[in-house]
């Protein structure tokens, strides 16, 4: 198997896990943020809803999620499937909805009493205070936990196999079916190249943010 | 109040688990005339359904396929999926049947209707050849570790003729041969036609070799319908035809499969 052959095609099936990558990352971003104020919500139901849902997606395994947004509108109503990418990205965006809901809500509450008391000193209104005062301490908080769930997620993205979708490690396993093993192995290049790239990004927000203290 | 909702939210997420009992009876022909095209669920497997250097999916089961699906009138499509989740495939009609080398077997009967059998395929015992001497009986394996792939024919060859054997459960038939590679077994039990295209020169199983004195039950290869479909009789006279008309034949010869192929 030629070096640049195979590098090509795990290209490809990366290309694929690049396009789970970010596409969970723009849909789940600011769903998680409204799923967070569903959780924080005095309104009783909304909470128990968002809390439900926070439970249910975060309680089962992704891997379970992507069969059933498959799977289960042919088996329970007899519809046709969604295509393989768009069952991945439903099943992907929900459940990184619910991580990142959980990390915005600690972000939120865990900024101090004083900092809203101070905004209602100075007559804003509670969406002034959120978007002028409180917002930007929120970022601050969540860039390393949220940078730990998203370096995840790229690791993640290999399990849209289990409804065959044809990203790199199921590229890789192409190869073991007619013999040959080391394209598997060099996934892993991929992966950390990928995850490099993130790290440095991650590193530099984190240093451009760090002109405040929290 | 609160856990009625979370109650109902949970057996929201978990009906899909048991819906699957529930079949229906649509005439499966009718289906694909309709749609005008036969999906076939396959994975990449050599010499059955791979990708030429040109990326053009060829094989065995393809060119049969093919010239089936122009006597139906209907395009084939195919489809790869994830052979641990076929039988849901087919329920789910993601796919309307599995035509990539399936074993027949007694289990599988439970869950697909199939067509006549068309290869006969035969399951083999890999070792590393340096280990060649040490197993070459059956009764050599005897409390040695043995893998297959989960539910392959090759697990049930190793349940009817090698009892004694260590067995453990593998995802896929490469990783049982991976792990022979690796050391972390000492034999796998996988189907003939496979063994011979992954191992050999030019492989990186060049040092893994059939033990040829070891013989394990014959099996057979047919195309996996739903239960109930009319399209398994159908396929059946057309694929009559192309055994009379030797398109069969020729196809067989191509892949190196002419002494397999069940004619008649």
């Amino acid at each position: 198997m030629n070096f640049l052959t195979v590098t090509t095609k795990l290209l490809e099936g990366f290309w694929l896990s690049c396009i789970i990558f970010f596409f969970t990352l723009f849909g789940a971003m600011p769903l998680g943020l409204l799923v967070s104020f569903g959780s924080m919500s005095k309104f009783r139901p909304l909470k128990i809803i968002s809390k439900g849902f926070v439970w249910v997606i975060r309680g089962t395994p992704l891997m379970l999620q992507l069969m059933i947004v498959y799977y289960g509108p042919g088996l329970m109503f007899g519809l046709t499937a969604f295509p393989k990418m768009t069952a991945v990205l439903i099943a992907f965006i929900i459940n990184y909805t619910a991580y990142f809901s959980e990390i915005y809500r600690s972000g939120i509450e865990g900024v101090p009493r004083g900092q809203y008391e101070a905004g209602q000193v100075l007559g804003m209104t509670k969406t002034q205070i959120f978007f002028k005062i409180i917002l930007l301490q929120v970022v601050k908080r969540i860039v390393p936990p949220m940078s730990n769930e998203i370096i995840t997620l790229v690791k993640d993205t290999s399990l849209a196999r289990v409804i065959a979708l044809m990203e790199i490690i199921m590229v890789a396993f192409t190869y073991t079916t007619k013999g040959v093993i080391w394209p598997l192995f060099y996934t892993g290049v991929f992966y950390l190249v990928f995850c490099g790239g993130l790290t440095l990004l991650f590193g530099f927000i984190e240093r451009k943010l760090d002109y405040f203290r929290v | 109040m609160k856990k009625l909702i979370s109650i109902l939210l949970v057996a929201l997420l978990l009906i899909p688990l048991f819906a699957g009992c529930a079949g229906s009876e649509d005439d499966d022909l009718q289906r694909i005339k309709k749609n005008g095209k036969l999906v076939i669920g396959i994975t990449e497997y050599a010499p059955m359904n791979y990708y030429d250097e040109g990326g053009k999916l060829i094989g065995f089961d393809t060119e049969y396929a093919e010239a089936v699906c122009a006597k139906l009138g209907v395009k084939p499509e195919f489809v790869v999926i994830n052979w641990d989740t076929k039988e849901v495939e087919l329920k789910a009609k993601n796919i309307d049947c599995i035509w990539n080398g399936l074993t027949v077997t007694e289990e599988r009967k439970e869950n697909m209707a199939f067509s006549s059998p068309y290869i006969v395929n035969e399951q083999v015992v890999l070792v590393r050849s340096a280990d060649l001497e040490k197993y070459s009986k059956k009764e050599s394996l005897s409390g040695v570790a043995v893998v297959a792939e989960a539910g392959s024919a090759g697990e049930s060859a190793i349940e009817a003729d090698l009892p004694e054997a260590e067995y453990t459960a593998v995802a896929s038939q490469a990783n049982a041969l991976l792990e022979v590679k690796a050391g972390t077994s000492e034999a796998a039990v996988i189907d003939a036609t496979m063994a011979f295209a992954m191992t050999g020169p030019g492989t990186d199983y060049s040092d893994i070799v059939v033990s040829k004195d070891i013989d394990l039950m014959d099996e057979e290869y047919a195309i996996g319908f739903r239960l109930g479909s009319a399209l398994v009789k159908k396929v059946d006279e057309i694929t009559q035809g192309l055994l009379k008309d030797g398109t069969l034949k020729a196809i067989a010869e191509k892949y190196d499969l002419a002494d397999r192929l069940i004619s008649g």
